[in-house]
């Protein structure tokens, strides 16, 4: 229900920019996709098949490159992998480290014809 | 890329009127022309996703910032309390504040029906089968209820605390509501929710004698999860004023910040 509405975002975005080249047909989209994005990679993709039809991206290729959550923490400055937007410090088992990977939710590219 | 040179086009920002040819330079500033062929090639656009709304909602903070319109955007589970807390508030401050009211749900006007009871101006957004209020809708309802300078606006958002999160709507705060019927880890099972909202209103607290609740539990975990946010304890049976104080002070330090004299003297 969500990622579709997200889904129809990306779908605007990619062709707009393909009408602006006088593009046919899209035949690669290519996204990027945080671990902590708060988005459903399986949800969106779900969501690809069925809201891209009779559009420009209907045979388009989906390459979604994930990016894993990291985080900083603000007591003792230490970098760590993080899962979940509240994960604890491993170090000090401080929490609300700020994020600095892992948020991005972007259409990156597009391949035309 | 360029299929003579190279070179990367810049030309998705400049809108193309001939589709035939498109122009740019190289590194050293020779413009060249070539056609461009029907050969599969790729579009950088690093665009993000969420940027179309949040620059619809930047729009509106502009507009409502410069008219001093103070705008609260509430969000909740269904059934947490919005409605009868709106009614209540209005009921109580609408001698002395101008309100605006933006409902949100997927169907019916139930809500700004009940809203309209308490004689202020409504707007009901259906969203149809969309899960929350974007920025773009809001626009439209902010232009079709002609609100006033120093209003205060409330937007309730459909029932969700899950996508009305990312979506920010130009809103001066944002206040989740959690009932004390909805269990104390509320705020850890909707992180983004919470950390993402100013204030947190405890509702139906005149239900606590009935339940085996551990109210200081649920405090701890909003602040777990958001330590900056505001906690204040509602009810719309008891006569306990802490929201209305807190939403009189907000509004006056509100008005007060912006009708400061921001020129500049040399």
């Amino acid at each position: 229900m969500h990622e579709m509405s997200l889904v129809l975002r990306i779908i605007d975005i990619a062709t707009e920019k393909a009408l602006l080249q006088g593009a046919q047909k899209i035949s690669k989209i290519e996204l990027l996709l945080g671990d902590l994005s708060g988005v459903m990679y399986e949800s969106l993709m779900f969501s690809f098949e069925i809201a891209v039809k009779h559009t420009l991206l209907e045979d388009a290729e989906v390459i979604v490159k994930k990016v894993p959550g990291r985080g900083l923490c603000t007591h003792c400055n230490h970098a760590y992998l993080m899962n979940s937007l509240h994960d604890a410090c491993p170090k000090c088992s401080a929490l609300n480290p700020t994020v600095i990977q892992g948020r991005e939710f972007q259409v990156v590219s597009i391949d035309v014809i | 890329m360029c299929g003579s040179c190279g070179c990367e086009s810049e030309s998705l920002a400049i809108k193309i009127t001939n589709m035939a040819h498109h122009e740019h330079s190289h590194p050293d500033g020779t413009p060249h022309h070539h056609h461009q062929e029907e050969r599969e090639h790729t579009l950088a656009i690093k665009e993000n996703v969420m940027q179309h709304n949040d620059l619809l909602a930047a729009q509106n903070r502009g507009y409502l910032k410069a008219k001093r319109i103070f705008t609260l955007n509430l969000v909740s589970s269904p059934g947490a309390g919005k409605t009868t807390l709106l009614e209540k508030t209005i009921s109580l401050l609408k001698s002395e504040l101008n309100f605006y009211v933006i409902e949100g749900d997927q169907q019916t006007l139930n809500d700004a029906l009940r809203i309209e009871k308490t004689g202020v101006p409504v707007v009901q957004i259906n969203t149809g089968n969309g899960c929350h209020l974007d920025a773009q809708m809001v626009s439209h309802a902010i232009d079709t209820l002609h609100v006033k300078e120093e209003s205060i606006l409330v937007i309730e958002n459909v029932g969700n605390l899950v996508c009305p999160a990312m979506f920010d709507l130009g809103e001066t705060k944002r206040v989740v509501i959690v009932s004390v019927t909805e269990g104390e880890d509320k705020p850890l099972k909707y992180p983004n929710m919470f950390a993402s909202a100013d204030v947190c209103i405890i509702s139906k607290v005149d239900l606590l004698p009935h339940l085996i609740f551990d109210f200081e539990k649920l405090v701890e975990n909003a602040r777990k999860v958001n330590p900056k946010i505001t906690i204040i304890e509602y009810s719309a049976f008891t006569h306990d004023d802490k929201w209305k104080t807190w939403i009189k002070n907000e509004f006056d330090t509100y008005i007060n910040a912006s009708t400061k004299d921001t020129r500049v003297t040399f």
